[in-house]
């Protein structure tokens, strides 16, 4: 075929013209552009007949004829058209058109990553998770810095901790919770690897979560696909979230957690861990378990669950056990997270009453546990080394090396004198459970004297704060006072039902969003409507599927002005 | 309504009845038929017109063409303005012709995101032209000449998206910084 004449647009308006083969491909006819143009053919982006011209397709493909006018536009990384916010560092861009293969799911990975270093931001003081993450997003070269930092390099090759911080994020959780693909991408280690992989690269990061974000909207603006998605909300984590309100028998859910904890060598092989499952939640704390030859630092946790189901059995009743108190309130208030080592905090005496406790003690299967424990210092430092903070501390690793030390720390007597000390301190046990690691650290740069109660129960709290879990409820308050603020924003919205409200925010652990989940599971909303002759109202009224009732709800707040027909208002 | 089958080959055919008045008696001949017939033949020489001129002499800003072999489905781009938070950025379109245009308007919508009072999140877009002003007179190439007009001055006043118009009016400077990162997001 014969060489045509193009006429190339610019987007400043400049038009030239150009002798081409149409058997030549976009990628060739983009070099030889790239003198004429100024642009390097990478940053190109050549559009005819309202197409995107690809790469690796030949002129003819798109039936570009003699005369045919070609747009030529400049690519993302022309630092005059990038936004402020974008540094101009920012290296080549990518192509302009998605990998066709792309894992739609490879963004979400990546918004893990994030979420799991926002937990790490948690984890080294009270740093701003979503300003961390926006940072982030904006400044690819930080992103890089932090990826190849060594603390983060150890993280990777462990994708087990990180799924465990990301497990301990609320806002990941609620995204595994309704997609339960990611939660299935997330369990596999080499989706994480290859997630951090990308991470690395911020362009082909935009990439991705470009094409997820208008793959996610086209299955939303799809009305079968919104279907889909409602489905799968309902019918995936309804059924998780009643499994873990029934499953709040600590006996029986831990001993489920043993079963269904996967193989650390073969983790996709394993059905997908419940993280809903009360005692699910030192499912994850068994995840994090290290490479070394230790088989499982947390198998002894399961003398707790052994302990929980010979006690339950004897004596026949749950309450005057004291394991189902703690994995009860302890182990579900502490969601996710390094919750084994959320355990061991709950071991220093969170909030348990000195009678359980001493109960607990003078059990035989504890001391026995004890026994095992303090005899093994292995076993310690393999759990203290599998959590970065932890590892990370000198005094910490002294401590573990002094095998004494640590014997007395699992003596029931320490233990016991700890605890009349923290009922002393009573504050103490807010700060254990908060999360804080930041608080243990001042004490133990005071000397490392360890012998000293106080420090100890800091060096309690820092097990028990090292897990990153998210507040625990502190369940000696009644939940009216303990989600006041909560259940005074329920009320707000016209969440009127205080029973079903507490009840709701019991469930979500005070979590407002995933409360009102809850209640619209069971309520429908409408607002608005048509009255005719287009008069649109602005009242709402609540459905009870449950009673099959319909009652007028009147917020205290603003609401969004009169409106008819399905309209998407973020108010 | 009933429609009996055999009056199919007559030259007009009679349908009784109906939801309104049951009473009534529409008659349709057979030339309505044809004429439909006619009618997308005509827009189907109008609509290849329009795509000979717009391959000729496009223009600066927009491009379109058939998707495939269906002359009435056509995707379209605008590049964003150079004066707008858009710039930069390259908008996709969809866009459908119906049997009786020009007489009816095209139906156009984004299918690229953009943060904008006029465009919602299904990439609807409000613009006068492509409803009651509507006129046969209009070309594509002329829509989407608006469309893209539309980028730079938004319409606040007649939004589709009442909270990005809310914005606007209110923070100018928080409304081109989402509206820019989303070009950078979704249309870079």
């Amino acid at each position: 075929m014969g060489d045509i004449k193009v006429n190339i647009k610019c987007s400043t308006g400049s038009t030239f013209p150009v002798e081409v083969n149409l058997d030549v491909t976009v990628a060739q006819f983009k070099d030889m552009l790239a003198e004429k143009a100024s642009i390097p053919a990478a940053q190109q982006r050549l559009i005819y007949s309202g197409h995107v011209l690809k790469d690796f397709q030949t002129l003819a493909s798109y039936s570009i004829k003699d005369g045919s006018t070609v747009h030529l536009v400049k690519g993302a990384a022309q630092p005059s058209s990038q936004p402020a916010a974008q540094p101009a560092s920012t290296p080549t861009p990518t192509q302009s058109q998605p990998p066709l293969n792309s894992n739609p799911f490879g963004a979400f990975g990546s918004m893990g990553g994030l979420g799991g270093l926002g937990g790490l931001g948690g984890l080294g003081g009270n740093m701003n998770q979503q300003q961390m993450q926006q940072q982030m997003m904006q400044n690819p070269a930080m992103m890089q810095e932090m990826m190849n930092s060594p603390m983060v390099q150890s993280l990777l090759s462990n994708p087990e901790l990180v799924r465990s911080i990301i497990n301990s994020n609320p806002q990941m959780r609620e995204i595994i919770e309704r997609n339960p693909e990611v939660g299935h991408a997330l369990n596999d280690p080499a989706t994480l690897r290859q997630t951090f992989e990308m991470a690395r690269n911020p362009d082909l990061m935009r990439e991705m979560m470009r094409s997820t974000d208008r793959a996610m909207s086209n299955i939303e603006s799809h009305p079968e696909g919104f279907n889909l998605l409602r489905r799968m909300y309902t019918d995936v984590q309804e059924p998780l979230m009643n499994a873990a309100t029934a499953g709040n028998q600590p006996a029986a859910g831990a001993s489920s957690s043993t079963t269904s904890q996967p193989a650390s060598t073969n983790p996709n092989t394993a059905p997908l861990p419940n993280p809903w499952n009360s005692a699910g939640n030192s499912q994850p704390a068994a995840a994090p378990s290290t490479t070394s030859q230790n088989a499982n630092p947390f198998a002894n946790f399961n003398l707790f669950d052994a302990a929980a189901t010979a006690e339950g059995q004897q004596t026949g009743q749950n309450d005057a056990n004291p394991f189902a108190s703690m994995f009860g309130a302890q182990g579900m208030g502490g969601l996710g997270g390094i919750g084994g080592l959320g355990g061991m905090g709950g071991m220093g005496g969170m909030n348990m009453d000195p009678a359980q406790m001493t109960a607990m003690l003078q059990n035989p299967f504890v001391q026995n546990m004890m026994q095992q424990m303090s005899a093994n210092p292995q076993l310690l430092q393999s759990i203290i080394q599998s959590n970065p903070t932890l590892a990370n501390n000198p005094q910490m690793q002294s401590l573990i090396n002094n095998p004494q030390l640590v014997q007395t720390l699992f003596d029931p007597t320490t233990l016991n004198a700890m605890l009349h000390l923290q009922q002393a301190f009573g504050g103490m046990g807010n700060m254990n459970a908060g999360g804080q690691t930041g608080q243990p650290a001042p004490a133990a740069g005071a000397g490392g004297n360890f012998n000293d109660f106080s420090s100890m129960f800091n060096m309690m709290n820092m097990f028990g704060g090292a897990g990153g879990v998210p507040p625990p409820q502190q369940s000696q308050q009644p939940p009216r006072e303990r989600w006041a603020n909560q259940l005074s924003q329920l009320s707000e919205m016209g969440f009127v039902d205080v029973e079903s409200n507490i009840r709701a925010l019991e469930a979500t652990y005070g979590n407002v969003q995933a409360a009102i989940e809850r209640l619209l599971n069971r309520y429908l909303v409408t607002f608005g409507g048509d009255a005719g002759k287009s008069n649109c109202l602005d009242d709402l009224w609540l459905y009870d599927t449950k009673k099959l009732l319909w009652k007028r709800i009147e917020p205290t707040t603003p609401r969004p002005s009169p409106r008819a027909f399905s309209r998407f208002v973020a108010w | 309504m009933s429609l009996d089958r055999a009056a199919c080959n007559a030259t007009h055919f009679f349908v009784t009845g109906g939801n309104y008045d049951p009473s009534e008696v529409h008659i349709f001949f057979r030339s309505t038929h044809t004429e439909t017939h006619n009618t997308q033949t005509m827009a189907l020489k109008r609509i290849q017109k329009e795509l000979k001129d717009l391959e000729r002499d496009p223009p600066s800003s927009c491009s379109a063409g058939p998707v495939g072999d269906d002359m009435f489905h056509w995707t379209a781009t605008i590049m964003g303005p150079e004066d707008s938070p858009y710039s930069g950025g390259v908008f996709f379109l969809n866009i459908h012709f119906p049997a009786d245009y020009p007489f009816k308007p095209p139906k156009v919508n984004y299918t690229t995101k953009v943060y904008h009072p006029n465009i919602n999140k299904n990439g609807s877009i409000c613009l006068d032209i492509l409803k009651d002003q509507w006129s046969p007179a209009l070309t594509i190439s002329r829509v989407l000449l608006s469309i893209s007009s539309l980028l730079t001055d938004p319409n606040p006043d007649d939004p589709l998206d009442p909270e990005i118009a809310h914005i606007y009016k209110t923070n100018r400077a928080k409304f081109e910084s989402t509206a820019r990162e989303w070009t950078t997001k979704y249309a870079l």
